[in-house]
This record gives structure tokens, C-alpha cells and sequence, in this order.
């Protein structure tokens, strides 16, 4: 069958089990299963598309090193992606973070709501939303990532991160302006570069 | 996923925010460039090769070690069998003394050789198999009132053999000594049994082995001195041996009524004399070592001839923190002056930089201005390279023997990388007695290498040049103090 792109692997549970055996056919056909998608995932963590394949390639190298440990091979999906979050949180840790220009957002004294957000989101596409998040802080656009697109709360962010729950609260309080204001700007600078 | 984050705000007021981002990025892909792919795999199969690697690494390290070990321990055993078969050997009565002096001529003088030291060869199957030199105790020698008159008597009347039995019953062995006339013993009986104490002869230096030569020459030529011993006289001094083989060639000229003695063993089976590597005992030795090397890398570094970007803060760990570590775990041989040996380990390479590549963004200011913003991304790689290879080097006893310098080159192989560093090699020293053995010694000192190639960053951007500098600790059997 054409699922995995091979015939030897039928199901999920099959090939995850190829890989546990180490057959290399299986870890191609596991590679290309979830390549695409999981690099789309370590580019919205990531600076830059060359951090984000160093992301990718050392979470692909975790996941079959471990993938042994995995129990349940019909959850591969969510394991995987689970894997290369953790592995762009630990690289945010490892070589982002100590780099941070720590710039202050206090001047910013706008509280727009969501539904301002949501408006002015609305005429964006995905590739310019990117374009945003990728504009953010490396440690708001950590937040972000985590808090509105994985879908985790702030005590589990805060738990992944190894902050307070309350500075990963303001965090993305203060992330959620700052891409308001970016928005913004990226409105009158789209005007400007089309009048 | 986790659920929505239901706190002391009641609903989640972000909850269709989140779904608006999650459905923007819900089929969102990137295809990876096959280059990624391909290092993705290469990694894989270097994670997996070292292991086939090292197995294959430690087997041979194990063959060689136990290789040395039964060498050592036979060694240790033949010395102890020769010593132990000295202390039953019984010295009886020459026979036949003063007829068989008339009868035998005697060899010149200049043969001399000393009977201090010998070189045994023992018999086996046939072959004759060369003993090395056992420079402590004599296998067999007079007691001491022969010794102080320098030969053996019967009625009064020096003589040049003696016959011995060991106290096992053995059949009774014929037992020159060399620089004292030939005489005639009793009919060798019974069969060849092993040789207990085989028949030897020592010369005490190369002069004597080209007489010894010259010598049994001569003798095959004339045909009327049917009866030549080999021999040579006691040494004067206790200068060190000198052993040397006499050819076959040489012996095989010889008739074969002199070649085989009446009543004894053949020529060829009495004599042999190693010269080979007899210039000093220290080029004897053929040793094992094992050796442990902490070691801490340095790197010179310098950009890549294709690099497109340009590179800066180019930072390096501190000298000797644990960013540098790695190790090296030699085991080889020596041969004379020369060590080889096969290594694994770890070693250290590392690259901190940032890229400032040629792109550019356009970035508003607070002022509400634009400015063009140069993209660079930060590359952090500290990665530990399993290297497996081997060296071969030459190295001399100082300080009379108690220190050791070394001096040779070395190749490492990278799995990992696919990386070959080769480098120069060089060492001292310390040796010391291990406490717990007597039979080992340690060696302590210090190691450096100088990568004669060089390596290349993980993003090919750096050109690395790799010192290392560690501390050798060394195990290996222990050598004589030289003189």
C-alpha cells in the first residue's frame, strides 16, 4: 500500500514496529510520513528555516533513538510532534535564550481583546501570520506557539519552560500586544508599500 | 493536548483567538531540502556504527592483549622452568678426561666466551626454538670451587664437560663448556628425552661470533679435523652477553660426521647464538601497554574558502573546562624502539559563531521609521567525536631509564562526521613501580597531538585545526632500569 510508502507497512502499528526493529525501510517511510509537517512545526518555533532544520534534525534523531520506548504505536502522531516541541523548547533553552536581546516591551500600555486581535487577523494569511510570529521575542514566540496553537495551558507552559505560571501568563499577555502592534504596523506598512 | 485553560477568568477569552491560529497552522508543511534528509541518516548510521565499531575495536584490543599476556606469562614460566631445572641439576664426574684431551684438539683461544649467561634453546618437536636472552642467572654452572678454578677436574686434570642429570631421572645430558678441550663421554643412551638443560654455548660479543663463524668455516673445509668443537673460553668480565645464531647455512656445510658428534646432539641442535637485536637489552623487548589519556582540545579556527557568510563572534570554551574534554584509550606493542598501537575514544569540536547571512529585512523603529536589518542566525555546535585509529611511534629511555620520551603520528577516523584527522604525537614520561604488581610498572606523563588535517564545522562554515594536549597514564610490563 501506498500509506507509507510501502506495502510492508499497512498500519501506523506496523511501521512504528519496523522502526523499533531498526529496519531502515521503515524509518525512511516513518521520515516521510511526518517530515513535512514536523519541520512546518519547528519553523514557527525557530529564528530562522536553518534553526529550524537543526530543531527538526535533532528532534528526528531523538525520535528514533526512542521510538523503542514507545508503547502505544497508534499515538506515534501525537508522540512525534510531542518530541519535537520539547526538543524546540530545550533548543530555546540551550542556545536561544542565553542570545536574547532582552528588549523591553513595557512602553507598550495597549490592552486590545481578543476580538481586536481576531479582526485584525482576519485579512492575514498563513504566510504573514508567520511572518509575525516569527517577528516576535524568541521568548513570546515560545508562548505563543504553545499557549494558542498546541492548545497549552499556562501551568503547563509554565511547567515546560520552568518559569511561574504567572510570568508565562504575562508573557503571552504581553506577547498578544506586541503582535496587535506588529499588526499594526504591518497594516500601514503593507498600505504603504501598495499606494 | 491540553485543554483550554479554564482559570479564574470563567471562559477562556482566547479560546476563538486559539482556534483562528490553530486552524491557520493546522496544515502547515515544509518540505524538508534532502540535504536535511541525508543528515538525518548519516547521523543514524554513525549512531549505530560505533557500536559495530567499538566491538570490533575491543576485540582486537582483547586479542592483543591476551596475545601479550600468554607471550609474558610463557615467558615468565620458561624463565621459571630454566631456573627450577638449574636448581636440580647435578654436576657429576667427567669421564674419560685425559684420554680424551689427547685425542681432541683444542679450539683457539680467541673463541672465548663467558658462561655467566647463557642463551638456552630449547628442543621442540624437532625445531630448534630460540630463547631469548635470560640475562640474570646462569642456567648451569660449576659450583663454586669449580668456579674459582675456572674448570672442572677428575684426577687432576681440567676438563671441558660435565655431565648432568636433573634429579627427574632424566637420561644423562653431555654439557660443554666451551674453551676447554673436547672430551669424550660415554655412549649417549637411551632416547632424545626432553632436553632438561639443553647444550649451549656463549659468545660475549660480536668478535666472537664471526670468529665462532670463521671458525666452524674452517672446519668444514678441512676435512681432516673431524672432531672441531665449538667453543670458547670463560668470559673475563661480566660485560652483557652477546648471543648470536650461527647460520645454517653455515653449519649445514659442515660434514656430517662433524656435524653430528659421536654420541651427541648435531651441531645445529647444540649451537645457536642470536646476535639479532643484541646491540642492548632495552631493544629487546617486545611489550604491551595499555594506556588511559584525559585529554582537553584546543582549536585554531579560520572561515571556509566557499563560505558565503560572513561570521562573527567566534567564541571558544575556556581553556580545559569540561566543553573541551575527551578521552583516548590506546593499547599496543612494542617492537625495539618502536610502539604501535590501535586507539579509541572521544574528542572535542566546537563552534560558536553567528552567521550573518546575505539577507535583509525591513524593520520599523519606533519612530515609526523602517531600517534594513541584516538576518543572522547564532550557530552553537559542541559535539563529541568518537574517533577510533592508531599510531605508530618511536620513543627512548632518558634519565637512565626512569623517563620516556616519545615522538610518532597518528590517524583518528570519525565515524560520526566521516572525518580523518591525522596528527602529530609526542610525549613524556614518568615511569613508575605500580605497587600492586611486581611484574607491571605505570607510566605517568604528558601527551600532546598536532592535527596535521584538519576538520570541518557541522555547517562546513569553519575550518578547525585541533591541538590536543592530555595526560597519559600507562600500564605495561615492567622494563629493566637502563643503564
Amino acid at each position: 500500500m501506498a500509506l507509507f510508502g510501502h506495502k510492508s507497512y499497512r498500519t501506523l502499528t506496523e511501521l512504528v514496529v519496523g522502526c523499533q526493529q531498526g529496519q531502515p525501510r521503515a524509518q525512511r517511510a516513518f521520515y516521510e510520513r511526518y517530515q513535512a509537517r514536523m519541520l512546518g512545526v519547528c519553523v514557527r518555533y525557530a529564528r530562522t528555516v536553518a534553526e529550524a532544520e537543526d530543531i527538526f534534525q535533532e528532534a528526528f534523531v531523538k525520535v528514533f533513538a526512542h521510538i523503542e520506548e514507545l508503547d502505544k504505536p497508534e499515538s506515534a502522531d501525537s508522540w512525534v510532534k510531542a518530541v519535537v516541541v520539547r526538543t524546540a523548547i530545550n533548543y530555546y533553552h540551550r542556545v536561544t535564550r542565553p542570545q536574547e536581546n532582552l528588549t523591553s516591551y513595557e512602553a507598550l500600555s495597549e490592552s486590545p481583546s481578543s476580538d481586536d486581535h481576531l479582526k485584525l487577523l482576519a485579512g492575514y494569511d498563513q504566510e504573514a501570520i508567520l511572518g509575525l510570529l516569527a517577528r516576535l521575542p524568541d521568548a513570546y514566540r515560545l508562548v505563543v506557539n504553545l499557549y494558542l496553537i498546541e492548545g497549552y495551558t499556562h501551568a503547563e507552559i509554565a511547567q515546560l519552560i520552568n518559569v511561574p505560571e504567572a510570568t508565562a501568563r504575562s508573557r503571552f499577555s504581553r506577547a498578544r500586544q506586541l503582535l496587535l502592534t506588529l499588526i499594526n504596523h504591518h497594516g500601514l506598512q503593507r498600505h504603504e508599500f501598495l499606494g | 493536548m491540553a485543554s483550554n485553560d479554564m482559570n479564574s477568568w470563567g471562559e477562556d477569552p482566547d479560546e476563538l483567538l486559539r482556534q483562528r491560529w490553530q486552524q491557520t497552522f493546522a496544515e502547515f508543511e515544509v518540505q524538508s531540502r534532502p540535504s536535511v534528509r541525508r543528515r538525518i541518516f548519516g547521523q543514524l548510521t554513525a549512531q549505530n556504527q560505533p557500536k559495530s565499531t567499538t566491538w570490533l575495536v575491543g576485540i582486537v584490543l582483547l586479542l592483543l592483549f591476551s596475545f601479550v599476556l600468554v607471550y609474558t606469562i610463557r615467558r615468565s614460566d620458561r624463565s621459571a622452568s630454566v631456573q627450577s631445572s638449574s636448581a636440580n641439576v647435578q654436576l657429576t664426574s667427567p669421564t674419560h678426561t685425559e684420554r680424551a684431551t689427547a685425542r681432541r684438539p683444542t679450539i683457539p683461544a680467541k673463541h672465548a666466551t663467558s658462561l655467566d649467561k647463557f642463551e638456552t634453546v630449547p628442543r621442540v618437536n624437532g625445531i630448534l626454538a630460540e630463547q631469548r636472552l635470560m640475562n640474570h642467572q646462569p642456567i648451569i654452572s660449576n659450583t663454586e670451587s669449580d668456579v674459582a678454578k675456572g674448570q672442572s677436574k677428575r684426577h687432576g686434570t681440567p676438563t671441558n664437560r660435565f655431565r648432568l642429570r636433573a634429579k627427574s631421572n632424566l637420561p644423562l645430558t653431555d654439557f660443554y663448556r666451551p674453551g676447554r678441550p673436547f672430551v669424550e663421554s660415554a655412549p649417549f643412551s637411551g632416547t632424545r628425552s626432553p632436553i632438561t638443560l639443553p647444550p649451549v654455548v656463549g659468545i660475549s660479543n660480536r668478535q666472537g661470533v664471526a670468529d665462532l663463524v670463521e671458525h666452524v668455516d674452517k672446519a668444514a673445509s678441512d676435512s681432516t679435523v673431524e672432531n672441531h668443537v665449538l667453543s670458547s673460553r670463560p668470559a673475563t668480565s661480566f660485560s652483557p652477553l652477546i648471543f648470536a645464531q650461527l647460520q645454517v647455512r653455515a653449519l649445514s656445510a659442515l660434514p656430517s660426521s662433524i656435524r653430528t658428534l659421536p654420541n651427541r646432539l648435531p651441531v645445529e641442535e647444540l649451537v645457536i647464538l642470536s646476535a639479532a637485536g643484541a646491540e642492548h637489552p632495552s631493544r629487546q623487548y617486545n611489550q604491551w601497554f595499555v594506556e588511559a589519556v584525559p585529554l582537553s582540545s584546543f582549536q585554531w579556527m579560520s572561515t571556509s574558502s566557499t563560505s558565503t557568510a560572513y561570521l562573527t563572534q567566534v567564541n571558544a570554551p575556556a581553556a580545559f573546562s569540561p566543553a573541551t574534554w575527551g578521552y583516548q584509550i590506546n593499547g599496543g606493542v612494542r617492537w625495539q624502539h618502536w610502539q604501535a598501537y590501535l586507539s579509541i575514544g572521544q574528542l572535542r569540536r566546537w563552534a560558536y559563531y553567528t552567521v550573518n547571512e546575505n539577507r535583509y529585512r525591513m524593520e520599523s523603529t519606533p519612530s515609526n521609521s523602517y531600517q534594513m536589518v541584516r538576518e543572522k542566525h547564532v550557530v552553537a555546535e559542541n559535539v563529541a567525536l568518537s574517533m577510533i585509529g592508531g599510531g605508530i611511534s618511536q620513543y627512548r629511555l632518558l634519565g637512565q631509564g626512569r623517563y620516556m620520551v616519545e615522538l610518532g603520528s597518528q590517524v583518528l577516523y570519525s565515524p560520526t562526521s566521516g572525518q580523518t584527522l591525522a596528527s602529530l604525537r609526542g610525549g613524556v614520561g614518568r615511569r613508575l613501580p605500580l605497587p600492586v604488581s611486581q611484574l607491571f610498572e605505570l607510566q605517568t606523563g604528558l601527551m600532546a597531538e598536532y592535527g596535521l588535517t584538519r576538520l570541518m564545522s557541522e555547517q562546513q562554515q569553519l575550518i578547525i585545526h585541533p591541538i590536543v594536549v592530555g595526560i597519559s597514564i600507562r600500564v605495561q610490563p615492567r622494563l629493566p632500569q637502563r643503564k
